[in-house]
C-alpha cells in the first residue's frame, strides 16, 4: 500500500538476481521499528512471483515461537528425540506454501529424489511431484513437520539441479535465536528453539551452501521481548551464533523517508482521500513523524 | 458580555444579550480551576491568525511584555487544532486518563473516515459523491450542530408541586448537553464492539440528523412544546 522508491528495491532485487552465480549470500534487512522492513519484503516478494521464483516463505517467525501458549498445539516429535513439533502451525504454513507457488506446483518438473516412508501405511515414492508431498503434510498434520524437512532439503537439490530458481523471504529472522520460546513440552518444560523441529530446515535453507537462489531476511526488534529491544542493529538481535550462520551477508539498511519518498507517500495518501488540509501540513507531519513510516501513518490516521 | 441572573427558589439560569456573541467553547479560559498563575497574567494567544490580528492593531508588543500564563499542551498552533476536539477528548477521559481518551477519539475518526471514503466509492454519481462529508472533523461539527437542544427543562417547585419548565439555554450548556448525550449512547453499547467503532456509528447517524442522540433531542423539544403553559413560572 505504501509506495517505496521502486528504483531502490528495483536495483536491491537485480543484485540479488545477478549475485546468485556461484553461491548466494543473504540479504539481510535491518532497521529501525516501523521503518519498512516486511513491506520491502513484500515487494521483493511480488517481483520473485512476476519472475517464476519458487517462493519460500515466512511471514513473521514469532507467530511459530513466541504466541501464547493456551492457543498452541505442541507435541512431542516423533522422528526426532527430545524435540518439539507445532503441527497445526506447520500444516498451515504447508497451506501458505502451496498458495504463493500454485503455478509452478502444478507446470513444474519438481520432484522427489528419494522415497519417504512415513509410516506403516504411508509413503512417498521417489519421483513424486512436490505437489503430492505438500499435500500429504497438509492432510496429515501429524507429520507436517516432518513433511516441511523433506521438503526444503529437496527444494535445495532441486535448486542445485537448477530445475528451479528459489527465493528464500523470512520476516523476523531474529526470533530463531532468543534464548527461549513460549512453547513448552506437554510435560511443561520450557524450549528454547534449537529444540523446535520448525527451525532446522529453515536454518539449512539459509546457509549458503546451495545455488541457484536468494534469500532475503529480516531482523526486527519486535520479534523478540521487549527486554531484548535496546537496539535495531543485526550484530545485537542475531546474538553470536545467528551472526555467524548468516555471515558473509549483504546487510542492506532500511531507513527512514527521504524526501522524495515522504512527499510520494503523503501524495498517495491524498490521492486515496484518506489525507486532506492545507499543503503546509505536509511539513509539520513530517516533523512529528520524523520522517519514520509507522509514525507517519498513525498521525495521519484520524486526519 | 451582559448577563442578567435570575434566583428562582436555588435555581440560577443566567440569560446572554451581547451583540457580538463569541462561541463560549473558544473562549480563553483555559484553566477550569485556579492555578499558580495570579490574576493578573493574561491568557495565551497561540494561534497565528489571532497573533496577526494583534498585529495590525499594534497590541502584540503590549502582551510581549507582559506575564502571560503558559498554554496547555494540547493547545498548539497546529493547522489541524480544533478546540470541539480538544473538549471532547476532555469529556471522554476518565481518571485523568488523557493518552488513552486521545487514542479513542482518533480511532473514532479513522472510522468514520473509513466509512465515508467506503461511501464515497460505492456512490454511483458525481452529485452523490459531492454530499459525502470526508473530513471526521466536519462530521464531528455537523454531528454536534444537529444535537444541540434549543430549550432546557428546569425543575421549578410551586405550591409543593415540581413543574418541568421550559428555560432558554446557554451556548456552553448546549454544548455540553450535547457531547454529554453523544458519549451516553455511545457507552450504551454491546459488550463486544469498542468504543470508537461505537462512537464513529454515532458521529455519522447525527451527522445525517438520524440516530438515537437527535432523538432524545427531538423529545426534549416536544416536552418543552408540551409545557408551554408553564414557561410563566420562571418569574414569580
Amino acid at each position: 500500500m505504501l509506495s517505496r522508491n521502486i528504483r531502490l528495491l528495483s536495483r536491491r532485487y537485480s543484485q540479488a538476481v545477478t549475485f546468485r552465480t556461484t553461491e548466494s549470500s543473504p540479504y539481510l534487512a535491518d532497521g529501525e521499528k516501523g521503518a519498512g522492513k516486511s513491506l520491502t519484503l513484500a515487494h521483493l516478494l511480488h517481483f520473485a512471483h512476476e519472475d517464476g521464483f519458487l517462493i519460500v516463505h515466512i511471514p513473521w517467525v514469532s507467530d511459530w515461537l513466541r504466541r501464547l501458549p493456551r492457543d498452541k498445539e505442541m507435541s512431542n516429535s516423533q522422528s526426532r528425540e527430545g524435540f518439539v513439533d507445532i503441527p497445526l502451525d506447520a500444516a498451515a504454513w504447508l497451506l501458505h506454501f502451496k498458495m504463493q507457488n500454485q503455478v509452478l506446483l502444478k507446470t513444474g518438473d519438481l520432484k522427489t529424489s528419494k522415497e519417504y516412508v512415513w509410516s506403516k501405511r504411508e509413503s512417498t515414492p521417489a519421483g513424486a511431484p512436490l505437489a503430492e508431498l505438500v499435500e500429504h503434510g497438509i492432510a496429515r498434520v501429524k507429520y507436517a513437520c516432518d513433511v516441511i524437512d523433506v521438503l526444503l532439503k529437496e527444494i535445495k537439490l532441486l535448486s542445485n539441479a537448477k530445475k528451479c530458481k528459489t527465493f528464500v523471504a523470512i520476516d523476523g529472522f531474529n526470533s530463531f535465536f532468543y534464548p527461549l520460546t513460549r512453547l513448552s513440552t506437554p510435560t511443561k518444560k520450557k524450549v528454547a528453539p534449537e529444540e523446535v523441529s520448525l527451525t532446522a530446515p529453515f536454518m539449512e535453507i539459509t546457509k549458503n551452501d546451495w545455488t541457484n537462489g536468494a534469500i532475503v531476511v529480516t531482523t526486527d526488534q519486535l520479534a523478540v521481548p521487549e527486554d531484548r529491544q535496546e537496539n535495531y542493529l543485526p550484530k545485537y538481535l542475531l546474538y553470536q551464533k545467528g551472526f555467524e550462520h548468516l555471515d558473509p551477508f549483504v546487510p542492506m539498511e532500511i531507513g527512514r523517508y527521504t524526501e522524495r519518498e515522504f512527499l510520494s507517500c503523503a501524495s498517495y495518501y491524498r490521492d486515496r482521500l484518506w489525507l486532506r488540509g492545507p499543503p503546509e501540513l505536509e511539513s509539520e507531519l513530517k516533523l512529528a513523524s520524523a520522517c519514520n513510516p509507522y509514525n507517519f501513518m498513525e498521525l495521519c490516521a484520524p486526519l | 458580555m451582559n448577563s442578567i441572573r435570575y434566583k428562582l427558589s436555588g435555581v440560577t439560569c443566567s440569560v446572554l444579550q451581547a451583540a457580538n456573541f463569541r462561541p463560549a467553547y473558544i473562549q480563553c479560559r483555559l484553566y477550569s480551576g485556579p492555578t499558580s498563575f495570579p490574576d493578573f497574567f493574561k491568557n495565551p494567544i497561540f494561534r497565528k491568525e489571532e497573533q496577526a490580528k494583534l498585529i495590525e492593531i499594534n497590541e502584540l508588543s503590549k502582551l510581549a511584555i507582559s506575564p502571560v500564563k503558559p498554554p496547555g499542551v494540547s493547545e498548539t498552533s497546529s493547522v489541524y487544532y480544533d478546540p470541539l476536539v480538544n473538549k471532547l477528548i476532555n469529556h471522554v477521559m476518565k481518571m485523568g486518563k488523557k493518552q488513552l481518551a486521545r487514542e479513542l477519539v482518533e480511532k473514532a475518526f479513522e472510522n468514520v473516515k473509513r466509512i465515508q471514503i467506503e461511501r464515497y466509492h460505492l456512490a454511483s454519481s458525481a452529485e452523490a459523491k459531492a454530499k459525502i462529508i470526508l473530513n471526521p472533523k466536519d462530521i464531528l461539527h455537523q454531528a454536534i450542530e444537529n444535537c444541540r437542544p434549543l430549550l432546557q427543562l428546569l425543575p421549578i417547585k410551586r405550591g409543593g408541586i415540581v413543574y418541568q419548565v421550559p428555560a432558554p439555554i446557554t451556548e456552553k450548556r448546549s454544548l455540553f448537553l450535547a457531547i454529554k448525550w453523544l458519549l451516553d449512547a455511545t457507552n450504551d453499547k454491546e459488550r463486544t464492539i469498542h468504543f470508537p467503532q461505537q462512537f464513529a456509528w454515532e458521529l455519522l447517524d447525527a451527522a445525517n440528523n438520524t440516530g438515537k442522540v437527535v432523538k432524545r433531542k427531538q423529545d426534549l423539544h416536544r416536552q418543552c412544546e408540551a409545557n408551554r403553559a408553564y414557561a410563566h413560572y420562571r418569574w414569580q
